[in-house]
């Protein structure tokens, strides 16, 4: 079942002599249990893709689909919904509020959300074995630490779609392959569709599939 | 308020630190407001004490109270059922035998009419040596029976009652009769009692439309005004309760800007994080909504302490001092405060709806 369509997606900024298109004619889909991997170097267009796929900003053609909404035809505010109910973000520096612990982190999503994430958040802190740093601030964490507790607020309210944008990039490798690991882990144990941007190489392997993108153009490796 | 909370709990000394100002600010806000009212009691008490309606002064002394000059044959040229012929002298006193002296405002009138006050110890004066004296002239250790001299008038006068406390142009109040007040002008010798000074007629219970004034050539012109508009014109009585009150409306502007900066410095240092927030779908009504009830905590808990010092202070302040608690204006600045701080908390809210949130991605 796919969570995340994207149908001939081109994306240009500005215009006449100074036009920019950043993304060309980009056609993907994402089932739930898959994670994927997007690679290019700098200003290829990782960034535009991914605030594009989040319903961050909207492309210049084509339609995106994610849990059967199209975002396309959504005003802003629907979109703000979609982003909170359905995507779970997790971003290159932390996405963590400095002024809350763990837990309240949590509880943040939760008032927001009006639902109880108790258990799920317990079982997800668990996991990913950061139960013991829950009534920690942000600073008192290491960036690996940090990361998955970012990683864990990504996915409390259950969304269907993971959008992670070069999580690893402040990570020493050690800790940037255990990131990617549980994000793999999450993906086909839980059934979740990920899509990870990153720049390196080595963080691809445990993908299931590979895409690079080069000057907006997407091609499978 | 989760999220405003948490922050204020986290950055506990940022919001001790603006609660404090808020408190200083609102704290002075209770005092000027209490100075306002005490000056202003201090200038009026003795004239609202008479309970009247109308005051007739002569025309040319241009509504000056100090300034009006008539005589007591003025007193049958206006018609009303109750009126009294007052004389006013502002002057010095001491008590016989002493060389302390305590300024004092002086009131001529005849013992049996309605301006005299009741009495809290003594009798009302009998004869022109005789004088009642306001109850806080006791500070100044006048007692009943004490002899006392006023200006520079060689008689002795006896203090044969005490009224409660009072004042006018924030000075003790000494009442005693028309003869008597005509010496102190020292004018008593060469005039008959008809030609004798006074400074106005009280009018009780009649508006100044209602009460009537024959004017014949050769008198001298009279005007009657209302007692609000003749305690507006008391001298010092209007600049000095509008320097306060303009005081007050600046602290009202300064409280917003005060607050409002804070809560803006606060904002542009969370823009990155109301990014990301924002990019995960939080509103930016819950956003607003935090700055705002920062706002509104920091000024209520502000406000409310300024004003438990206040009513503190207002017990320790020395009796001398011209200070009157007015409760309700005392809450209405308070609102004012809390609703000018919230304001002052609107300058952010630009700035957070102005943060894309497209910034969170792949930007630092
Ligand atoms: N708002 C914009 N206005 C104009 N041009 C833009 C805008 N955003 C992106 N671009 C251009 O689009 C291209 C793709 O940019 P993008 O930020 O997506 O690259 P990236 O792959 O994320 O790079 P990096 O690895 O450095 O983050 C670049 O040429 C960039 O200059
Ligand atoms: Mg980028």
């Amino acid at each position: 079942m796919s969570v995340l369509t994207m149908d001939g997606i081109y994306k240009t900024f500005g215009s006449g002599h100074t036009l920019v298109t950043a993304l060309t004619d980009v056609n993907l889909s994402v089932n739930a249990g898959e994670f994927i991997s997007i690679i290019g170097p700098s200003g290829s267009g990782k960034s535009t893709f991914l605030t594009i796929a989040g319903g961050l900003q909207s492309p210049s053609r084509g339609t995106i689909k994610i849990d059967n909404l199209n975002l396309t035809k959504l005003n802003d505010r629907q979109k703000n919904d979609v982003r909170f109910n359905n995507i779970g973000f997790v971003l290159q520096s932390s996405n963590l509020i400095p002024f809350l612990t763990v837990a309240d982190q949590f509880k943040l999503v939760e008032k927001l959300s009006h639902q109880s994430l108790q258990q799920r958040s317990e079982a997800l802190l668990k996991s990913l074995d950061i139960w013991d740093l829950k009534d920690k601030y942000p600073k008192e964490l290491s960036g690996g630490e940090r990361q998955r507790v970012a990683i864990a607020r990504a996915l409390c309210h259950n969304p269907n779609l993971i959008l992670a944008d070069e999580p690893t990039a402040s990570l020493d490798s050690d800790h940037a392959y255990e990131v990617v690991k549980i994000l793999a882990t999450e993906a086909h144990k839980n059934k979740k569709a990920i899509i990870m941007v990153t720049h390196d190489e080595r963080m691809t392997k445990w993908s299931d599939r590979v895409y690079r993108i080069r000057d907006g153009h997407f091609a499978s490796a | 308020m989760f999220l405003a909370i948490k922050e204020m709990k986290y950055a506990k000394l940022r919001y001790f630190l603006i609660i404090g100002i808020m408190l200083l600010v609102s704290y002075v806000v209770f005092m000027l407001s209490g100075l306002a009212n005490g000056l202003a009691t201090g200038h009026k008490q003795a004239i609202t004490d008479w309970d009247a309606s109308t005051i007739v002064l002569s025309s040319d002394s241009n509504k000056i109270a100090n300034a009006s000059m008539m005589t007591r044959s003025d007193l049958t040229r206006i018609q009303a059922k109750r009126k009294a012929a007052v004389g006013l002298l502002s002057t010095s006193s001491r008590l016989s035998g002493h060389s302390g002296k305590t300024n004092v405002s002086i009131f001529g009138a005849q013992e049996n009419s309605f301006v005299v006050p009741s009495l809290i110890e003594g009798h009302k004066y009998s004869n022109d040596h005789e004088v009642i004296i306001s109850a806080n002239l006791k500070n100044d250790g006048y007692s009943l029976g004490d002899k006392i001299k006023l200006g520079n008038d060689p008689h002795a006068f006896k203090i044969v009652g005490i009224s409660k406390s009072t004042t006018y142009s924030i000075q003790p109040v000494i009442y005693l009769n028309l003869n008597a007040y005509a010496s102190l002008k020292g004018t008593s010798g060469e005039l008959t009692t008809a030609q004798q000074p006074i400074s106005l007629v009280a009018v009780k219970g009649q508006s100044p439309e209602a009460t009537k004034i024959t004017t014949h050539k050769s008198d001298a012109k009279l005007s009657k005004l209302s007692v609000n508009e003749f305690i507006t014109n008391l001298p010092g009585y209007s600049a000095e309760k509008l320097t306060l009150n303009t005081m007050i409306y600046f602290l009202f502007v300064i409280v917003a800007a005060v607050l409002g900066i804070f809560l803006y410095v606060m904002t542009m240092q969370k823009i990155s994080l109301f990014g990301v927030l924002k990019a995960q779908g939080i509103k930016n009504s819950y956003l607003i909504q935090s700055v705002v009830g920062q706002s509104l905590i920091v000024s209520v808990i502000g406000v409310v302490l300024a004003f438990i010092l206040s009513v503190l202070t207002s017990l320790v302040l020395p009796a001398a001092m011209p200070f009157t608690v007015n409760t309700s204006e005392w809450l209405l600045y308070g609102a004012v405060l809390i609703i000018v701080s919230m304001i002052g908390a609107l300058f952010s809210i630009h700035s957070i709806i102005k943060v894309d949130p497209i910034n969170a991605i792949g930007g630092e």
